[in-house]
């Protein structure tokens, strides 16, 4: 294989070595695709802390197929640190980034490349039909309804992690924590362009039935977090202070009320739990808001390097 | 273009293919009589009518324009931030694509500027837009502006204002901060004042503006006062806060004790209840202080940034 730069690199994050009886079939279904497609590419297994029989897997693997390389991590740091590390190694102009297993047909990758040939900067794939089972599909579908609610943004399945990108979105796009999963809304929002296509779903190894309840916590949290980010970035004081205005005049409504009570048919406040209530509204309304005082603080002298927009092209008239 | 121009005239620009023909006219005639070199730069904020293929058309033909194409639809203040981002004179003048500007201002706003000052706003002092929903809360919105930061200028919302680059390429503009640059300016030490300017009735295409702006405009002002004022010591800011909570709970907690030594023995928790809430409030915006001095600090942004474009090498 050349050193060089080449057409594609596919990213294959894998944490569990387990299955290699899966891995195995899903880089032989890649192989058989990604060599019809007849364009230079790269296959980049990311060993994220999947242990050294994973390892040993692939660098068998890469014998037959010098396509192959492998980024190892020691121990499990999460998708969006395996990606990232990934993007600076990987060659490719584009990234396509797979899951470890057969999620979705894979000759879909034909098409998802003739997309990114045509302008499209970003596609995602939702997995249609689907073959898991209806408790699945279920909470599939509310995670995916709400986070449309709260971001406005439409995307129908984000849990389908066989994506294809142009280069920029990912160098871009700085992910942390578990927003890994949301990154078409992030790459929505930065205005680059979206499509998203339907592929037959072929297997499921993710969440199966119900899951643990911490996750639907902190799945719920994300997306709390996702909205903050999408919508207020820039301007903090918008969220909290609209917030901190609802408390505050809330709190400011019961102590009025408790003090007409009070003057005009001189009813004792002592016995009325009421004012407890619309006083610490008042201070809760306070805090919040200046809350928001302190992100604009934060926003202004750190957020020099978060711009607003993004400059696609530059049309001079003599030129 | 082979050397820089002079003057930049940055023209944001979104959903607007009714205006742009009559915006192109506009231009040639004014260009053929104006008397120094310039730059029009127009910003498509991504429109999604035709407005950017009208724009690229008429690059070809027009060596002064220059298109620039925004990845998505930001908002006018980002889309100002991309002109300003690109201009190259030493003298950037925005105006809006809608034609109620009147480019016949510039030369005027252009020659005050040599007068000795940073900034002339316009003024729409003989404004033609509906009384109620436009005129009444734009005079109230600029009398609380001018108030509240101190930089009384007639028409903040007024976009045909002339600026020096080397006042307003250091600002960073993100949010809505367009409808403040004078306030902006004006903590970095601009010299500014205004001229009374043209204003044409909207005749093509349709106003993107609403009521609905008065809390946002509200919110923004607070953020504003805060930046120009105390980015270099938030302390300062929070500060009174606190010293006014403490004053008020001391008050409470005083008055309280008075009536206990009066023999008034009501058991009443108002008092006491007031006294606490003020005096964790006044602890609160102490620490709030604190914390605002800290990231200031830290800040990788120089928290005199604003201020130290005012200073002129003088020999």
């Amino acid at each position: 294989m050349s050193a060089g730069p080449c057409d594609i690199s596919v990213v294959i994050i894998c944490a569990e070595a387990r299955k290699q009886a899966q891995f195995a079939a899903l880089m032989q279904a890649l192989r058989k695709e990604m060599e019809s497609l007849g364009r230079s590419f790269e296959v980049l297994v990311v060993d994220d802390g999947a242990g050294a029989s994973f390892a040993a897997q692939v660098l068998e693997l890469r014998e037959q197929w010098p396509a192959v390389r492998l980024l190892r991590f020691r121990r499990t740091f999460g998708g969006s640190v395996a990606l990232d590390a990934a993007v600076d190694h990987a060659r490719g102009r584009y990234i396509v980034v797979s899951p470890w297993y057969q999620q979705v047909d894979l000759h879909g990758i034909h098409e998802m490349v003739r997309l990114l040939d045509t302008g499209t900067d970003y596609v995602a794939v939702r997995r249609e039909p689907r073959i898991d089972g209806v408790l699945s599909r279920l909470q599939s579908w509310l995670f995916n309804a709400y986070t449309r609610r709260m971001t406005g943004i439409n995307v129908r399945d984000l849990n389908c992690t066989l994506r294809a990108f142009r280069r920029e979105v990912l160098e871009e796009i700085a992910l942390h924590g578990d927003l890994f999963r949301f990154m078409s809304i992030l790459a929505i929002r930065r205005g680059f362009r979206f499509v998203e296509i339907p592929l037959a779903h072929m297997h499921e190894e993710g969440s199966k039935g119900l899951l643990h309840p911490g996750l639907y916590v902190r799945r719920f949290l994300d997306i709390v977090s996702l909205f903050f980010l999408v919508k207020f970035t820039n301007k903090p004081l918008r969220f909290f202070g609209l917030a901190g205005l609802v408390f505050g005049s809330a709190g400011v409504g019961i102590c009025a009320y408790m003090a007409w009570l009070r003057i005009f048919y001189n009813l004792g406040l002592t016995e009325r739990p009421l004012l407890i209530l619309g006083l610490f509204l008042v201070v809760l309304g306070v805090i919040v808001g200046s809350i928001g005082l302190i992100g604009e603080i934060i926003i202004f002298t750190q957020g020099r390097s978060l711009r607003d927009y993004h400059i696609d092209e530059i049309h001079d008239g003599d030129s | 273009m082979a050397s820089a121009p002079e003057v930049s005239l940055v023209i944001p620009i979104f959903d607007e293919e009714e205006c742009l023909p009559t915006l192109f006219s506009t231009l040639d005639r004014f260009l053929s009589s104006f008397e120094r070199t310039l730059e029009v730069i127009c910003v498509d904020d991504g429109s999604r009518d035709r407005s950017l293929a009208m724009l690229y058309e008429a690059t070809d033909t027009r060596p002064w324009l220059r298109t620039v194409k925004l990845r998505s639809n930001r908002g006018q203040t980002a889309a100002m931030a991309a002109g300003l981002e690109v201009a190259r004179g030493e003298i950037i003048v925005f105006m809006d694509a809608d034609l109620q500007n009147d480019p016949s201002d510039i030369p005027r706003l252009i020659a005050k500027l040599d007068e000795g000052y940073d900034l002339v706003s316009g003024w729409r002092r003989q404004r033609q837009d509906r009384a109620f929903t436009r005129k009444f809360p734009s005079w109230v919105a600029n009398r609380i502006i001018g108030w509240f930061i101190g930089v009384r200028v007639h028409d903040y919302g007024c976009t045909l204002k002339a600026y020096r680059a080397s006042i307003l390429k250091p600002l960073h503009l993100y949010s809505d901060m367009h409808r403040f640059l004078p306030a902006l300016c004006s903590g970095a030490g601009a010299r500014i004042t205004e001229i009374e300017v043209k204003h044409h009735p909207r005749r093509l295409g349709n106003s993107k503006y609403g009521l609905d702006r008065v809390l946002k405009v509200m919110g923004d002002l607070i953020v504003i006062k805060l930046i120009v004022a105390f980015a270099d010591r938030p302390m300062h800011y929070f500060g009174p806060f606190s010293a006014a909570f403490l004053l008020l709970g001391g008050a409470a907690a005083g008055l309280h004790l008075l009536n206990q030594t009066r023999g008034f023995n009501e058991q009443s928790i108002v008092l006491p209840a007031l006294a606490v809430l003020s005096l964790v409030c006044s602890l609160y915006f102490l620490f709030m202080g604190l914390l605002a001095d800290l990231i200031v600090r830290v800040g990788r942004r120089d928290p005199h940034a604003l201020k130290r474009g005012a200073a002129e090498l003088i020999s």
